[in-house]
C-alpha cells in the first residue's frame, strides 16, 4: 500500500466505518466489517483486520458506536457495533467536510 | 490452532487491563480468528494454511495488542481516578453536613430529616454507577465512600 493510501486509510477509518453501518442499518460485528470494508473499497484500502478492533473500541468511548454480545455463553459469541445518536451527527459532520474538501480538491486540481 | 493461540498470547502480554475488559477483548478476537479460518476452509485451504492465512491478514499480535491497550488504557485510568477520588468528595461534603460551622456535631435524626443527606447518599449510590463503566469500581466506589465517612465523622466527634 502506497504512504497516500496508508495516510488516506488513517484519515477516513472512522467515517468509513459509520457509514457503513448506517448504510447496512443493522448491527454488524468485527469480522463483517472488515470484510464489507473490503469489499467496498474494491481493495484500495487494505485494511490490517487487527488494528480494525481497536479503532472500533475508541469509537465506542467516545459513544460514536453502541455494543452488545449475542450468542449464548459456549456457543460462538460475537459483539455487535452499531451507530449512537452522536455518531450519526459526527457521521454528517464528516460527509459534509469531505463533501467541501473533495470539491475544492477537484477543483484546484483541475479533475472533472 | 496454535497459530491463533500464538497470536492471542502476543496480543495478552501487551494488554494492562481489568480483567473482565481483557477477557472480552481476547474473546472477540478469538471469534474473529475462528470465522477467518472457517471462511478459508470453506474457500477450499487445509486447516493449516487457513490458520496461517488468518494469523497473517491479522497482522502483528505486539502492534494489535499495544493499539488495543491505547484505545483503552487512558479509560481505564480515568475510571480509577474517579473511583477513587468522588467518594472522597462526597464524604468531605457528608461530613459538612454532619457537623456544624461550630464543629459541634448534629444529631442522628436531625440529619436523616435533611434532603441534603439524602440528595448525598443517593449521589454516592448512583453516580459510580451511572459513571463508571466497571461495577467492581463502583462498589469499591461505594463502599469507600463510606467508610471515609464513618473516618470523618468519628474522626471529627473525638476531637470534638
Amino acid at each position: 500500500m502506497s504512504s497516500v493510501q496508508q495516510q488516506m486509510r488513517k484519515g477516513t477509518t472512522t467515517v468509513v466505518i459509520l457509514k457503513l453501518l448506517v448504510d447496512v442499518g443493522e448491527p454488524m460485528y468485527g469480522y463483517q466489517i472488515i470484510r464489507r470494508l473490503e469489499e467496498r473499497s474494491g481493495g484500495f484500502f487494505e485494511f490490517k483486520e487487527g488494528l480494525v478492533y481497536p479503532r472500533l473500541h475508541q469509537m465506542e468511548r467516545e459513544g460514536l458506536l453502541r455494543s452488545k454480545w449475542l450468542g449464548e455463553p459456549g456457543t460462538r459469541r460475537r459483539k455487535v457495533y452499531s451507530v449512537t445518536e452522536v455518531g450519526h451527527r459526527r457521521l454528517e459532520e464528516e460527509l459534509d467536510q469531505w463533501r467541501s474538501l473533495s470539491k475544492t480538491l477537484n477543483q484546484m486540481l483541475d479533475i472533472a | 490452532m496454535s497459530d491463533i493461540e500464538d497470536l492471542l498470547r502476543q496480543i495478552q502480554q501487551e494488554l494492562d487491563l481489568d480483567r473482565e475488559t481483557e477477557q472480552e477483548v481476547l474473546a472477540e478476537i478469538h471469534t474473529h480468528l475462528e470465522e477467518s479460518v472457517a471462511e478459508a476452509i470453506a474457500a477450499g485451504m487445509s486447516r493449516e494454511e487457513a490458520l496461517t492465512q488468518a494469523a497473517v491478514r491479522f497482522g502483528v499480535g505486539q502492534e494489535v495488542g499495544q493499539a488495543l491497550q491505547v484505545a483503552h488504557g487512558g479509560w481505564a485510568t480515568a475510571d480509577a481516578v474517579v473511583a477513587a477520588g468522588l467518594p472522597v468528595l462526597l464524604a468531605l461534603v457528608m461530613r459538612w453536613l454532619v457537623f456544624a460551622p461550630d464543629g459541634t456535631a448534629i444529631g442522628w435524626r436531625q440529619i436523616l430529616v435533611r434532603p441534603a443527606f439524602w440528595a448525598v447518599a443517593l449521589a454516592a449510590l448512583l453516580v459510580p454507577l451511572l459513571k463508571l463503566e466497571r461495577w467492581r469500581y463502583a462498589l469499591v466506589s461505594w463502599g469507600f465512600f463510606w467508610m471515609m465517612t464513618v473516618i470523618f465523622a468519628l474522626g471529627s466527634a473525638v476531637r470534638w
